[in-house]
């Protein structure tokens, strides 16, 4: 393994490598210390060597790091620490002063048990600076979660899309199902919306899009979920919801929305919305037979005339 | 069937007497575990069988069988003169009581899954040494990781494109007296292993 290299090339190397390498016995007394670590912890090698580790470093898992180094020299084994679930054994500080991002250093850390030449029981453990791979991989993870967040959005409205929309309500529909308790839905459709896009431009209609959506948000309880459906329809999940709450919460949205109407450049644009509830009973099936339910009664407002809520009968 | 083998398998002979050495590997596995937990060591006896690169995910499936739908998994690689990876598996129960098992208290903070690591490190380390030393060959391990959390077994051991086409699957199931934390271990040796296997079992069975 050594080769031709004699004792001072190889001390040499183990000094100088990019690697914190430390030498402890079973009582945790430092018998190595390499310069990655005197560099990094600021402690001397003088200084440390023949002394006992915790003194020195307080702020160590004590406890912890007996049981590791005790469990290796019983079981004659390497063990491990990786950053994912220790993020550092030393805590020191991170080479990144200017490009930061960064509190510490991150490290992965190996546990060697050996023999010394007096056949005394020693542990060696290394140290892997793996700050890098770290933040890389928090990048990583933050972007992933970024993007799924964006696959949940309606891009224009910035509120749920039917997708995800869909997919909280058959969570919601299963719970209720299984568990009991209320759950509502709530259709809402722009009345004339194309006369709106007709009349002032698309420009315009997102504009009404938007500004809708603002006011309906400004309503909904943290615990609804609103999403765009479709072109001008909204669908607002409503848990722990029955009919009578619906009604009332429905029919505020259809008046704020009656009573604002939308200023896009000179115009103002009158908005009324038509709106369609269901609540959850026994029987009902899947959490597509409720959105259908909802929209059956979404009809219904449309066909009495608009600008009105309706509730969902079973003889409709 | 990807079922071209490059490499002579075992004989009838050959594997019987690795079923024989990874009994005493195991064997004295369980005992040094028992010695660092200080509770008694239950091992079932190691089951020894090919796989093929089809069936492997099934195969795993079977042994770990049970009700369980959901379980935890932590891989680790081992090389030089045997190499392969090894999965450690623990049903829903199995992760219960890890803390006390290895002797920690919860003042110490150790997080979950650095306990299911450590853990792993410690039985996957124990056997696959046991059953090197016996054999006379070289190992060495990587470091472990987390395949999976709560997940069906297929999940854990999905992998992508496989280089082999049949692997040596070694398989135990540990239990500890006293409580109720057990786990599936198993590992897998992969073809390259098969020539160096054969020269450490003709020469343990010269030395008897």
């Amino acid at each position: 393994m050594t080769g031709a290299l004699g004792d001072s090339s190889l001390g040499f190397i183990i000094d100088r490598v990019d690697v914190g390498i430390l030498v402890v016995t079973e009582n945790l007394e430092v018998v190595l210390w390499n310069r990655f670590m005197e560099a990094n912890s600021k402690v001397s090698t003088e200084s440390i060597v023949g002394n006992n580790l915790l003194e020195s470093f307080p702020d160590l898992p004590g406890k912890w790091l007996e049981k590791k180094v005790r469990s290796v020299q019983l079981l004659k084994n390497f063990a491990f620490t990786s950053w994912q679930q220790r993020p550092y054994l030393f805590h020191f500080k991170h080479h990144r002063p200017i490009t930061g991002g960064v509190t510490h250093m991150y490290q992965n850390c190996t546990f060697i048990p050996f023999e010394g030449s007096d056949g005394e029981s020693l542990v060696c453990i290394t140290l892997f600076d793996v700050t890098d791979t770290a933040i890389s991989h928090q990048e990583v993870q933050q972007a992933h979660a970024d993007l799924e967040e964006l696959s949940h959005r309606d891009p224009l409205t910035g509120i749920y899309n039917r997708r995800f929309m869909e997919a909280e309500l058959d969570k919601e529909f299963k719970r209720v199902a299984r568990y009991g308790g209320k759950l509502s839905v709530l259709f809402l459709d722009l009345d004339f919306f194309k006369k709106v896009n007709d009349t002032y431009g698309h420009q315009a209609g997102d504009q009404v899009l938007i500004e809708v959506t603002q006011r309906i948000n400004d309503i909904v309880r943290t615990t609804d979920y609103l999403a765009r459906y479709g072109g001008e329809e909204f669908a607002i999940i409503l848990p722990e919801t029955d009919t009578t709450g619906g009604l009332i919460f429905a029919n505020r949205i259809r008046e704020v929305i009656e009573k604002t109407p939308v200023h896009f450049g000179e115009h103002v644009i009158p908005v009324t919305a038509s709106l369609g509830l269901s609540e959850y009973c026994e029987g009902v099936e899947s959490y597509d037979a409720l959105l259908d339910q909802s929209d059956q009664a979404l009809y219904m407002a449309k066909k009495q005339g608009r600008n009105r809520v309706v509730c969902f009968l079973p003889d409709m | 069937m990807g079922f071209t083998v490059k490499i002579e398998p075992l004989n009838e002979e050959e594997n019987e007497i690795l079923q024989e050495v990874i009994n005493i590997g195991m064997g004295q596995a369980g005992a040094s575990l028992a010695k660092l937990l200080d509770t008694f060591v239950n091992l079932s006896v190691p089951r020894v069988s090919w796989v093929n690169d089809d069936d492997f995910v099934s195969k795993v499936g079977q042994l770990v069988e049970g009700s369980d739908d959901s379980w935890s998994g932590v891989r680790q690689a081992f090389y030089n003169q045997l190499e392969g990876e090894a999965f450690a598996i623990y049903g829903a129960n199995g992760c219960n009581q890890l803390s006390g098992l290895m002797g920690y208290d919860e003042s110490e903070d150790m997080a979950q899954e650095e306990l299911l690591l450590d853990v792993t490190n410690i039985l996957i380390g124990a056997c696959l040494m046991g059953v090197a030393k016996q054999i006379g060959k070289q190992l060495d391990f990587a470091a472990p990781s987390l395949v999976g959390i709560d997940k069906p077994i297929k999940e854990l051991l999905y992998s992508r494109d496989r280089e082999w086409d049949q692997c040596l699957l070694i398989e135990v199931n540990f239990h500890l007296e006293e409580s109720n934390f057990s786990c599936h271990l198993v590992m897998l040796m992969s073809e390259a292993s098969i020539e160096q296997l054969r020269s450490g079992l003709i020469s343990f069975m010269e030395s008897y």
